[in-house]
């Protein structure tokens, strides 16, 4: 089946992307097919490259990166959840002179279509919320 | 089914970012002339409270981009009626004409949709 | 249609699921939600018949909630998912 995954919490203060990972890989265990996965509202902060859990704590933003790009995933981040939020990418800072850019590898910026596109493409939309 | 799209919004305005994030996606849907349906619920429904002047928060006025969702094709609201009793609000306390989902009309009002999307 | 509902806390989230359930649904309770499963909540019994509860095993046992009904994995969280026709999240 496909799926559409949407991850609408942070990770320092939700559950959300943790139990979405956890998910997902047992998706793609199962042969499952991702079509898409959309982070919006506080899950754009997953996308982060600059945040540094505690070493004892699991490093969230770290495992969804590998995991996207393990199984190249297209993951959409929503461009104006993550605007507001403070995750950008290079062209992002540019064009808003921002002092620096945190997007990590393997996400895109884009618009909150991808999320429709991603919910009527799959058979199912699976949301973790905050 | 032909797919069409229910949003639903459980959250109340300004504090944070839910209630304008659901209705954002509701509107991208409806751009996509898919049917979409914004149905409030819970604390949702304190979106569509008359008198709202939010300018000295400031944030956006929820109230007023709810009135005008017409203008991108999406023609009613739909409220959850029990969300409105259990808060003491009554129908000419909102900011507009919404359509009443009774308890027994929820479920099945629902699962008329392909998609349902809460926020 | 049956629908796969998520809960993921307690209070509101849990209200409208249950709002929301028709027979032939199933709730499952992961993250917070586990905490429906505490006695003195009883939002569960308002349950219509032929809908089925499961609760996140991970969840329940990092809580320590007993787990009163049935207790899932991530693997059957994805074939839940196939079984019923939609999947609704609350929270």
């Amino acid at each position: 089946m496909k799926f559409a995954l949407a991850v609408y919490g942070a990770p320092a203060n939700s559950q959300a992307p943790q139990s979405a990972l956890h998910f997902a890989r047992a998706l793609v265990a199962q042969g499952h097919e991702i079509v898409r996965l959309f982070f919006y509202q506080d899950g754009v902060n997953t996308a982060t490259a600059i945040a540094q859990p505690p070493q004892d704590e699991s490093d969230l933003p770290a495992q969804w990166q590998a995991f996207i790009q393990e199984h190249q995933l297209d993951a959409v981040v929503c461009i104006a959840a993550a605007l507001r939020r403070g995750v950008v990418d290079l062209a992002e800072a540019k064009r808003y002179q921002l002092p620096g850019s945190n997007l990590r590898d393997g996400y895109e910026l884009s618009g909150l279509g991808q999320l429709v596109d991603g919910a009527l493409l799959a058979d199912r939309v699976v949301t973790f919320g905050a | 089914m032909s797919q069409s799209v229910c949003i639903i919004s459980t959250r109340a305005p300004y504090s944070g970012q839910s209630a304008r994030e659901a209705l954002d996606a509701a509107l991208v849907c409806a751009s996509y002339d898919i049917p979409t349906a914004l149905l409030l619920m819970g604390e949702g429904v304190f979106q569509l409270l008359q008198g709202q002047d939010s300018r000295h928060i400031p944030r956006k006025n929820i109230s007023a981009m709810l009135q005008a969702l017409p203008l991108y094709g999406i023609d009613s609201i739909y409220v959850d009626e029990r969300s409105l009793l259990e808060r003491g609000i009554e129908a000419s306390q909102l900011c507009q004409s919404v359509t009443m989902l009774s308890q027994g009309e929820l479920p099945t009002f629902i699962r008329q949709h392909s998609k349902v999307l809460n926020f | 249609m049956s629908i796969l509902h998520t809960v993921n806390k307690t209070g509101q989230p849990l209200a409208l699921c249950l709002r929301a359930v028709s027979s032939g649904d199933s709730v499952l309770l992961i993250e917070d939600g586990v905490y429906a499963l505490m006695s003195a909540d009883q939002s569960l019994s308002m349950l219509p018949d032929r809908c089925a509860v499961f609760v996140m095993d991970t969840d329940a046992m990092a809580r320590g909630v007993p787990a009163s009904v049935e207790a899932i994995d991530y693997d059957r969280f994805v074939t839940l998912c196939t079984e019923h026709d939609q999947v609704l999240s609350w929270f």
